[in-house]
Formats: C-alpha cells, sequence, structure tokens
C-alpha cells in the first residue's frame, strides 16, 4: 500500500515543489496551501506523514497537529529562527528543505509501511 | 506781627475769657480786674504762639536732618547698588565693554578679559583687539550686525562668535550691546554691552545633538530587531524554493513547459529576497542629517509597507493604501520612511486581540496641509493615555517588545518637519493623523 503524505504550506511554490521532489513509485502526495483545508481533508482520509509548515493564516502548524489524530506522524517544516512548541513532532525541520534528510525519512517510513 | 492782627488777636482771646469791650469797667477795682484779665490772656496768647514756633523750629530741624538722612541713604543705595550690579555680573559671569564710538577706545573690563584668558593690563583698550582676536571668517558679520545696530538699521545688538583664546582654543562668546549715549543731534556717542561665554552650552548642545541621533539611529535598530524574525522566515521560504527547485531542474530537462515554470519560480524567489534586503539596505542606513528633498509621498508609504508587510502577513493583518499619486512632501524621505514604520508595527501589534484585524494608511491634502493617517482596528487610545504616549520609554508592550522610543522618536521627527501629529478622535478606532504644512509645491507623478 502506498504511503500517503499531506504537505501544508502557504507558498504555493513550495507545496508544488514539494511535490515534485518526492513523488515517486508508491508515495502518494497531497498538498495544501491553506491549513483549514487541510484540516478538513486530514480528519477525513488521515495521511501517515504530514508536513506542515509553522507560520500560516488562519491556522499554525502546531495548532493544526494538535486538532489532528495522534496516529499520524506530523513533521513541522519552519523557516522560523526560532520555536517553541510543546507538540512532540517526530522531527522539527528547518527551511531550506534538506530534501536528502526528507527523502530518508520518506523511505524509511515507507519500508516501514511495506514491512506491516 | 501787624498791629491790627494783634488787636483782633486780643480781641479774640478776651472774647475767649468772657471779656468785652462792648461794656467797659466801671470803677477802678473793676479796671484793674479787667487789665489783669487782658494782662492774663495775652500772657496765654504769647505763650501759644511761642510754643507753636518751637513746633515749628523743631519740624523744620526734622526736616533738613531727615533729609541729609535721605541723602545719605540714596548715597549708599546707590553704593549697594552698583555694588551689587558688580556682583550680579560677575555671577553672570558677563564681561563687559565700553565703546567710546568717537574715539573707537573701548575699555574691557577684567571679566570680559577672563572669557579669553588675558588680564586688564595685558590688552589694547582699543576696537583693534577685540578685532584681532575674533574668528576671522566670523569678523565680517559681527561688525556688520554692530554697524546695522548703530546706524539705526537693525533695533538690538545680539550676535554670537568665536574669539580666540590666550591658550590658543576657540570660545564661542555671545554678544549683547546698547548705544547708552548721544549727542545733541541724536548722533551715538557710546555703545556698551557683555560677553557671554557660551562654550559650554555650544558643547551640550552638540552632544545633545548627537545623542538624538545616536537614539535615533537605536529606534531603527529596534524596529529592525522587530522585524528580523519576520524576515528570516521570508527569506527563507524563497530560499527554500530556490534550492528544492534547482534540484529538480535536471529532473524536468526533457520537459520545457514545466523547466521554464521552475526557472520563473527560482527569478521570482530571487527577486522576493532582493526586494527585502534592498528595503533593509536603505532603511539600516545611518543618515547623519536630515536632508529635506521633495519626494513622492506615495513611494514613501509603499516603502514602509514593504519593510512591514512580512509582520502583517505573519499576523494575519491587512494593510491598505489609499493615496493620491501626486501629493509630494518635502521632506527627509528615509525619516518619514521611519516615522510610517514605528506606527504602522504599532498597529499591527494594537490588532493583535482584536477580532477585526486591518491596518489602513491613507493622505489627502487641503489648503493648508498634507494630511497622513495611520488608522488601525484596534480600540481608540483613552485621553489619559494619550498624555504619556509621546513620552520616551513610555510602552505598553511586554519587556521586550518594545523599547517605548518609538512614539517620542516619531513625534522627534515630526517636528523637525514642523509637522504634528495627534490622534484623530472623530475615527471610532485608532487614527494617528499627521500635518504637513505645505510649501506651495506640489508635482505631478
Amino acid at each position: 500500500m502506498a504511503l500517503k503524505i499531506y504537505y501544508v504550506d502557504d507558498e504555493t511554490d513550495l507545496c508544488e515543489m514539494f511535490e515534485d521532489l518526492f513523488l515517486e513509485k508508491d508515495i502518494l502526495i497531497k498538498t495544501f496551501s491553506h491549513p483549514l483545508k487541510a484540516l478538513e481533508e486530514i480528519n477525513l482520509n488521515p495521511p501517515d506523514l504530514l508536513f506542515t509548515d509553522y507560520r500560516m493564516p488562519g491556522l499554525n502548524g502546531e495548532e493544526l497537529a494538535k486538532k489532528t489524530s495522534h496516529s499520524i506522524k506530523k513533521y513541522l517544516v519552519s523557516g522560523e529562527n526560532t520555536i517553541i512548541t510543546d507538540y512532540p513532532f517526530e522531527q522539527i525541520l528547518t527551511k531550506p528543505l534538506n530534501i536528502e534528510l526528507i527523502q530518508e525519512i520518506i523511505r524509511t517510513q515507507s519500508q516501514l509501511k511495506l514491512s506491516k | 506781627m501787624a498791629e491790627d492782627q494783634f488787636v483782633s488777636l486780643l480781641l479774640r482771646q478776651l472774647r475767649k475769657s468772657g471779656l468785652s469791650l462792648d461794656t467797659p469797667p466801671t470803677d477802678a477795682q473793676a479796671w484793674a480786674q479787667f487789665l489783669n484779665k487782658i494782662d492774663k490772656a495775652y500772657r496765654e496768647y504769647d505763650e501759644a504762639r511761642q510754643s507753636s514756633d518751637n513746633v515749628l523750629a523743631v519740624s523744620l530741624k526734622e526736616m533738613e536732618f531727615m533729609q541729609e538722612e535721605r541723602a545719605k541713604l540714596n548715597a549708599d543705595v546707590l553704593k549697594e547698588l552698583n555694588a551689587n550690579l558688580s556682583l550680579v555680573l560677575q555671577a553672570s559671569e558677563l564681561g563687559v565693554w565700553d565703546w567710546n564710538l568717537t574715539t573707537n577706545q573701548v575699555i574691557y573690563d577684567q571679566r570680559w578679559c577672563d572669557i579669553i584668558g588675558y588680564t586688564q593690563a595685558e590688552i589694547i583698550h582699543e576696537l583693534k583687539t577685540f578685532q584681532d582676536l575674533v574668528l576671522p571668517s566670523d569678523l565680517e558679520r559681527v561688525m556688520q550686525l554692530a554697524a546695522d545696530y548703530i546706524s539705526g538699521k537693525k533695533p538690538k545688538f545680539e550676535v554670537i562668535f568665536q574669539m580666540k583664546h590666550k591658550a590658543g582654543h576657540w570660545v564661542h562668546v555671545q554678544a549683547k550691546g546698547k548705544i547708552i549715549k548721544f549727542n545733541e543731534s541724536g548722533q551715538p556717542l557710546r555703545f556698551m554691552g557683555t560677553h557671554l561665554d557660551i562654550t559650554e552650552e555650544i558643547k551640550k548642545q552638540g552632544e545633545i545633538e548627537m545623542q538624538k541621533n545616536k537614539l535615533f539611529h537605536q529606534s531603527k535598530l529596534a524596529s529592525l530587531g522587530e522585524m528580523s524574525a519576520g524576515i528570516a522566515h521570508e527569506i527563507n521560504n524563497p530560499l527554500a524554493i530556490i534550492s528544492g527547485t534547482a534540484g529538480l531542474l535536471s529532473k524536468f530537462k526533457d520537459n520545457p513547459e514545466k523547466f521554464t515554470a521552475k526557472v520563473e519560480s527560482i527569478t521570482k524567489s530571487c527577486t522576493r529576497i532582493s526586494k527585502i534586503l534592498n528595503g533593509l539596505r536603505k532603511f539600516s542606513r545611518s543618515a547623519e542629517t536630515i536632508q529635506l528633498k521633495q519626494t513622492r509621498l506615495n513611494s514613501i508609504i509603499q516603502e514602509a509597507i514593504n519593510l512591514t508587510e512580512i509582520k502583517a502577513s505573519r499576523a494575519a493583518t491587512p494593510i491598505s493604501l489609499e493615496c493620491p499619486e501626486n501629493i509630494a512632501l518635502i521632506c527627509d524621505d528615509l525619516s518619514i520612511e521611519q516615522v510610517l514604520i514605528n506606527l504602522i508595527n504599532n498597529a499591527i501589534d494594537a490588532v493583535k486581540q482584536s477580532t477585526e484585524k486591518w491596518v489602513k494608511i491613507s493622505a489627502h491634502e487641503d489648503k493648508e496641509f498634507v494630511i497622513l493617517r495611520v488608522i488601525d482596528a484596534g480600540n481608540s487610545i483613552s485621553p489619559e493615555l494619550e498624555e504619556k504616549i509621546f513620552d520616551p520609554f513610555f510602552t505598553t508592550k511586554k519587556v521586550g517588545e518594545g523599547t517605548g522610543l518609538g512614539l517620542s522618536i516619531t513625534k522627534g521627527i515630526l517636528d523637525e518637519h514642523n509637522a504634528t501629529i495627534s490622534l484623530n478622535r472623530d475615527f471610532n478606532t485608532t487614527c494617528f493623523e499627521m500635518k504637513f504644512k505645505k510649501m506651495g509645491v506640489t508635482s505631478g507623478a
């Protein structure tokens, strides 16, 4: 079964880029430029992995994480200098994106899912 | 005393004693009594007259004495006044000069000499001494002002210039003077005045000016600091696009459409970053002096919005602008930009907790003024708070969030532009209104 990944960022260019970068066989990527739209979709069709930006209009990455299921593995992606969050993200990633690191995460999670 | 006067006085005295010549005595005894009474009356009269003479004499003496005393007193007062005057002169550190306009002889007092480090004996008491010691580039102006005053062209003589101290340094001197003697035909004869050493004041003035510039620069840095978190975010985003998309280019080398789109996305991101950096570079430049030049108000506001919209978008607070293209302002554009950045930053902070979030900047002009407003959705500021908000170091923000200098610097800048700032209470929400007096110049766009 394909690994389902959601990427949430109000920068549409980054959404498109994320898809272009990590779309592979056995991986399903959906991007959202509005966090409230993402929240709706996450609760309807929860992904395996959620990558979310921190600073977004309406709902920030932390709030979004808190409103969604704990079974989803969540990664915070941010261009902020410092982020203080009490939400247990799997990892906090910085912008510009470390592509290898994200590829590694996806690969590992993908294998984990396949082996289940 | 005249005879008849004496008789009338005597008769009045007799009447007082109950004697009358209408009923003269009839026998010798009665005559003797009558004469006795006359004698007594005369003596009483004489006594009274003498004592009144005495009184007169005494009071005359007293008056003489008093006049003497008064004269003495006057002399004392005058002496004291003179002494006081020299004390006052000493205390006020005023040096005195006394210029004989006919001979050009000038008497300089000791304090006058002290100011420039000489003793009275060391200098020649003539006009040339003064002229030789005044800073050459000041001399012409000083002498012209003196000539204008002496000739009546100017109503008073007051001038600041520099004089060379005996030790070699320059002393800032303020001179004031008055013509104190004219001849019969109204020609001025004597011109007298004072010198005051104002070097310290001038130095302090310079220091204050420097402090002000420093403070201004610090407040710029503070607003820069306030913006820096947002700036990092705003640069990291396009940077993420650039680095990520660059890696994708090879993937799309066979797909011209997608390839072009990716290159465009990189270019767009680069432009975004350079726009931010340009604004910052211009903003952080430390301008020591205010340079007034005619600038389009619209472009100043636009620059300020460019630098604040990062913070605004993070706070989900849209900034709108209403400003006719052709309004021109004679101002120091960087300073006014700073004013706007301060006000916009404050406005964004002010609406943080509000349900409605927006900031509006509007500008218009009437016959006399260019009116610039920064309006936000926040509740209007109470009159008690209004009194304090322009004071330095007053802030309602949390520690570390505001320096409390923004509005006082803002007011300082506007003062230098002869402009005012106040809260316009015709609005239901907060409205800072600035009024710039027009100098009769408006330009097309």
